[in-house]
């Protein structure tokens, strides 16, 4: 049977009443999931008289488990958003670290004719920083001598 | 706190066909409990999903939703050879003069009133007030003098052992 072929009456009844092999079912149950014209009929095969009766707590259950589903949703939400606080915050401290070190390495203070008053010892930076005054020195050779 | 409207329309919906989707269930299935189960699924489901759904014909959606997950659980578990509904027929000896539509209902409130019987008390008369009367705690901790917290407890142990029970006894 091809899912897409509509249940005829017949088979929906068999289907009720367990006439169908295993694989059968699955496939009648497979349709009726995906058609709802056959959804219809099949819900409307079954009458007042068959329907079973809920227990007290059916509809108490329900709203239960809905309510549990939103409180994880939201502490969920809340465990979302306090990972991107602590990455944000990690960002940021990070580039206030950058800042606080170009700031006091004295990359900043080239040109502007100022006498640093603090001389941290970070060889490191500082050999970084003479090689880019060395290459901006060269460029403004460049620059002049071309024009 | 106030129901919002999807509230209101899962409300109207489990009244209305809570227990279709439960007849439904457990007719594909076979274990009422695992039906009702089911059954409670299929609502939390619709309830999630209720912008996916058209306003036309609520009885097909939630069959719809009912059908996948009868589908899913049959497929996910290896159940009884004999589907559950033939079953029945087997057991009931003469059903020539009842309406066929009839056996199913009657046979899954037999069978339950049958587990009933089984336990002892003070779970039995918990039990038939919960199942056969369908009384709710407070009914029961109304009817028997019971501290209500203590009806709660009963029903929830009793639910237990019937699950399984009917595993036991039908599964």
């Amino acid at each position: 049977m091809r899912t897409m072929d509509h249940l005829t009456e017949t088979r929906i009844m068999d289907l009720k009443a367990g006439r169908l092999s295993k694989n059968e079912k699955l496939l009648a149950l497979k349709h009726i999931g995906e058609c709802e014209q056959c959804a219809d009929s099949f819900a409307g095969s079954y009458g007042d008289l068959e329907l079973l009766t809920l227990s007290p707590d059916f509809k108490t259950e329900i709203f239960f488990e809905i309510e549990k589903e939103k409180k994880g949703m939201i502490k969920e939400k809340a465990a979302v958003w306090k990972r991107e606080l602590c990455f944000y915050s990690f960002k940021v401290s990070i580039a206030a670290c950058i800042a606080l070190l170009l700031l006091f390495s004295g990359t900043l203070d080239y040109g502007m004719n100022m006498s640093r008053t603090m001389n941290p010892q970070l060889s490191g930076v500082n050999v970084i920083t003479e090689n880019l005054r060395g290459f901006s020195d060269k460029l403004i050779d460049f620059e002049v001598q071309k024009n | 706190m106030i129901p919002n409207k999807n509230d209101q329309v899962l409300e109207q919906a489990i009244e209305q066909y809570g227990r279709l989707i439960l007849t439904i269930c457990n007719s594909m299935i076979g274990d009422y409990f695992e039906a009702e189960d089911l059954a409670q699924d299929t609502f939390v489901s619709a309830y999630k999903n209720l912008d996916r759904f058209d306003g036309e014909n609520m009885k097909a959606w939630l069959a719809t939703i009912a059908s996948n997950k009868c589908r899913d659980y049959l497929k996910s578990a290896s159940r009884r050879s004999v589907p559950a509904a033939q079953e029945v027929f087997e057991i009931v000896p003469d059903r020539g003069a009842l309406p066929e539509e009839t056996v199913l209902e009657q046979d899954t409130e037999q069978k339950l009133r049958k587990l009933c019987e089984t336990l002892k008390e003070p779970y039995r008369s918990v039990a038939i007030s919960y199942f056969c009367h369908r009384m709710n705690a407070q009914e029961i901790s109304k009817a028997t003098g019971k501290n209500l917290k203590t009806a709660q407890t009963q029903i929830y142990r009793v639910k237990a052992m019937m699950r399984k029970l009917w595993k036991e006894e039908f599964g």
